[in-house]
């Protein structure tokens, strides 16, 4: 989206509005994020009057669709669904939709519907989403909101591991390949159109299977051009590791990683992706290192208390409980101050568990 | 780190002009505040993007 934002089509239509960037990370918008959707990135226009957002979209889009969003006029529905949404009421928001659906039962007011709905229902039980769009999807015209709803498909069954093999998801699975191979499908949504993939073959015990995805998304991430700026230079890196971590060739991505931790050197999180390689290959002591490096970049809440619970599972793996405790301790610390309640929630929960992993 | 806006300009919409004629509008960066400011002076909704760093 970030993209799509920046883009010299977009700036035509970017002077009516005025434009707030917001790092969610950041403890200066706690108030702002307060009762806000959890689901990023996310854009939303918001009445300044009346401080209600009128329009969201969450995910990815092209220019076109960015431009047709904030053109356009959307009926009564879509506008109901969107307020909800930002505030994070997903089933409110899928409720609309689906009035919005009854309005419009084909074109691309149905098909924006829907993806629409798709966010919204990744807010609820991943059973109900992967068998609403399971349904839903197939009919669609394989344009981006096909992407969309195809992503948040193979999110949902990710999700639900219990579904694994059942006829909606083997659904979802055929047309997260159909997405893949789609050219309005942009660099984010493949990456997270693998992800989604490898998850579901995992959940389905077929280790080839993954295994496959995993080459098959390493070999993309592989073959993109060189990044253009600091926001793709991340993205690529974050894919990479993932990739590689998944491959079993997390050693040969290390020079690359180096190398951008030290041209993101105010980033934390490049030294906490770099440090997750030299854990890969169990190069322990580099991985403290990086870790500490990262924490001395200033990191936001999120951003610490990864950095501290990747520092704990280190110092476990070194046997050095008693450091591993404290790291938790005050990455707990950090985790209190994160902006989004279910965030925060998810991340001392993972935490907490790490910690009570550790020998008494 | 504090709050800046880091382009201003403190512009009015032309009634009638298409959107291409329109100057444009200040951005901000994690000041809602600041933002809903300028976009109540200028009549202008806000648009809102919100970003994760990782």
């Amino acid at each position: 989206m970030k993209a799509a934002l920046h883009s010299d089509a977009f700036k035509s239509y970017a002077g009516q509005f005025v434009w707030l960037e917001v790092n969610v990370d950041d403890p200066h918008n706690a108030g702002f994020l307060a009762n806000s959707i959890e689901a990023y990135p996310v854009l939303e226009l918001i009445d300044p009057a009346t401080e209600r957002a009128t329009r969201v979209w969450a995910g990815t889009a092209s220019t076109a669709q960015l431009v047709a969003f904030l053109d356009g006029k959307p009926d009564d529905a879509i506008a109901r669904g969107d307020g909800l949404l930002a505030r994070g009421d997903g089933s409110g928001a899928a409720e609309a939709y689906d009035q919005a659906l009854a309005h419009a039962p084909s074109g691309p007011a149905h098909d924006h519907a829907l993806e629409q709905l798709a966010t919204a229902l990744q807010l609820g039980p991943s059973p109900a989403c992967v068998a609403r769009l399971a349904k839903a999807a197939p009919a669609m015209p394989r344009e981006h909101p096909f992407v969309n709803v195809a992503v948040a498909g193979g999110s949902c069954a990710a999700g639900a591991p219990e579904l694994a093999g059942s006829a909606d998801v083997v659904m979802l699975e055929r047309l997260g390949h159909e997405a893949l191979a789609l050219p309005s499908a942009s660099e984010d949504d493949r990456y997270q159109l693998y992800e989604g993939l490898y998850a579901l073959r995992l959940e389905a015990s077929d280790q080839p299977g993954a295994k496959a995805i995993a080459d098959a998304y390493l070999d993309y991430v592989r073959h993109r051009p060189p990044p253009q700026n600091d926001d793709e230079r991340m993205a690529r890196d974050l894919a990479l590791v993932r990739a590689v971590t998944k491959t079993g060739d997390a050693a040969q991505a290390i020079p690359q990683l180096e190398a951008s931790e030290r041209a993101l050197a105010a980033d934390p999180d490049a030294s906490l992706r770099v440090a997750k390689l030299y854990l890969a290959v169990n190069r322990l002591d580099d991985a403290a290192a990086a870790v500490t490096r990262g924490l001395a970049r200033a990191p936001k809440p999120t951003q610490s208390a990864r950095l501290y619970g990747m520092r704990a599972a280190i110092e476990s793996k070194q046997q050095r409980p008693d450091d591993a405790k404290r790291d938790l301790d005050a990455g707990l610390d950090a985790a209190k101050r994160i902006n989004g309640a279910q965030s925060r929630a998810a991340t001392m929960a993972a935490l907490q568990q790490q910690r009570a992993a550790l020998p008494p | 780190m504090n709050p800046s806006i880091y382009v201003v300009a403190t512009l009015a919409i032309a009634c009638g002009s298409s959107p291409q004629d329109r100057p444009a509008l200040p951005r901000f960066e994690n000041d809602y505040a600041g933002a809903r400011i300028a976009a109540l002076a200028s009549h202008a909704p806000i648009a809102v993007e919100i970003w994760a760093p990782w």
